[in-house]
């Protein structure tokens, strides 16, 4: 039970839920935009977070979807992982997001929830980053697009009361595709290591949950060997109760050997 | 825009009953199932999200109802191990010896449930991700397996008549 009350609004529109949010932290009330749920009702009871207010954006309609528009498709960031997984966006999607959590969480846990929560893993961002997706942040002027590499450096660079509306993801999928993931333990658990890679034959981009304290990328030349990508990572490797630094250092050998084995354009 | 504050009337549907309840907003759907309908079917375990026994489905889908709020539920339709009756999975549980203690055992089974409708013909690959969801400490499991194994197997000679 969450032990204290505080008050539940449900927007219908991505307008409503931003002057609901400017309106709360006027009056001085402590409000959260609230997605899936699966984090925040954890925190709220166990009085981690304490909130005056909490504002449902799974009341707006386009946030809850999944829609084509040119050259993109448009998930919702309210849009749960496994729905997201359902609807066959990209293999590298359902393989990267079919790793996080367990299937039942999933379908509360939404994309833009797995981006914009506390926990340092953020794994939707692994693939989303890879694929070169485009943020849509919702704001005091309205929505604006945002490539996802530009709004994220160590945690999503959301200004105050703005809020992740929609991820636009290009339909021309990349020509190399790679991901990994390695737990302490059983499947259900966070990663050691979560290693995905895209390239277009000109670059190569590399994400990592799970090795440092927040997730990492680079984006770097095709030819770019093992060795220079071990340098671009290896000083970042955390040391916490799931294995040492060094021992994610190892791992992080040996899945790039792993990737470099089925890459097209070492050596080019 | 739906606002909800203090003790306020909420809307659902729990086992094909239409329920109508005041509730305040800090009330989880764990809780409000337990203490409000009287559905203890659903445990409270770790109450973080990580061991299944509180599983209900929403709307045909399983979730973890001790990480949802019982008003994000309002308009909706809950289904308990309570609202399961005769169904091919609880017979194969007995038939199996898929439990010892029981504690796990509703959310297993409604899991378990929910996998058989939306997958009859589930790989292994596929119970194995659905069924992670949910932790048992005392039988290993197989017990479990082999229940939704004889389960699959009798939704298919059922279907097949």
């Amino acid at each position: 039970m969450i032990p204290f009350d505080f008050e539940y609004y449900k927007p219908q529109t991505a307008q409503e839920a931003y002057a609901c949010m400017t309106s709360l932290k006027a009056s001085s009330k402590k409000a959260f935009y609230y997605s899936g749920g699966t984090e925040l009702v954890t925190l709220l009871r166990k009085e981690k977070i304490v909130a005056d207010a909490i504002i449902d954006l799974k009341g707006i309609s386009e946030m809850c979807r999944i829609s084509n528009k040119e050259d993109f498709i448009v998930v919702g960031t309210c849009v749960s992982m496994n729905k997201a997984i359902e609807f066959g966006i990209s293999d590298l999607i359902h393989t990267t997001f079919e790793k996080v959590a367990d299937h039942t969480v999933r379908n509360a846990l939404t994309v833009g929830g797995n981006l914009c929560g506390r926990l340092p893993f953020k794994e939707a961002l692994l693939p989303l980053i890879a694929l070169k997706a485009i943020a849509v942040v919702y704001g005091e002027n309205g929505p604006k697009e945002i490539p996802l590499s530009s709004l994220f450096d160590k945690r999503l660079k959301l200004k105050a009361d703005e809020f992740l509306y929609e991820m636009m993801i290009p339909h021309k999928m990349p020509e190399f595709t790679f991901a990994k993931r390695v737990t302490a333990g059983t499947a259900v658990d966070y990663p050691l290591i979560h290693l995905v890679a895209t390239s277009d034959g000109e670059h190569t981009t590399v994400v990592l949950s799970g090795f440092a304290n927040y997730p990492v990328f680079k984006v770097l030349p095709a030819v770019t060997t093992a060795d220079q990508w071990m340098t671009q990572f290896e000083g970042l490797a955390k040391h916490d109760e799931r294995g040492s630094a060094s021992y994610r250092k190892h791992l992080l050998k040996v899945v790039i050997d792993e990737m470099m084995e089925v890459y097209p354009y070492a050596g080019t | 825009m739906l606002v909800h504050k203090g003790c306020m009337p909420m809307t659902l549907k729990v086992n094909g009953e239409t329920i109508e309840a005041d509730i305040y907003a800090n009330m989880t759907l764990l809780r409000f199932l337990r203490e409000h309908v009287g559905y203890t079917g659903a445990k409270p375990g770790c109450e973080n999200g990580d061991c299944g026994a509180c599983t209900v489905l929403l709307d045909g889908r399983p979730i973890k109802a001790c990480m949802m709020l019982a008003i994000e539920a309002s308009g909706c339709e809950i289904t308990t191990i309570e609202g399961l009756k005769n169904t091919e999975i609880q017979s194969a549980f007995v038939k199996e010896g898929g439990f010892q203690c029981g504690y796990c055992t509703s959310g297993f089974i409604v899991n378990a449930y929910a996998l058989l409708e939306a997958h009859p013909c589930a790989d292994e690959h596929t119970k194995i991700n659905w069924l992670s969801a949910n932790l048992c400490r005392c039988t290993g499991y197989e017990g479990i397996r082999n229940a939704l194994n004889g389960a699959q197997e009798a939704i298919a000679k059922r279907t097949d008549k």
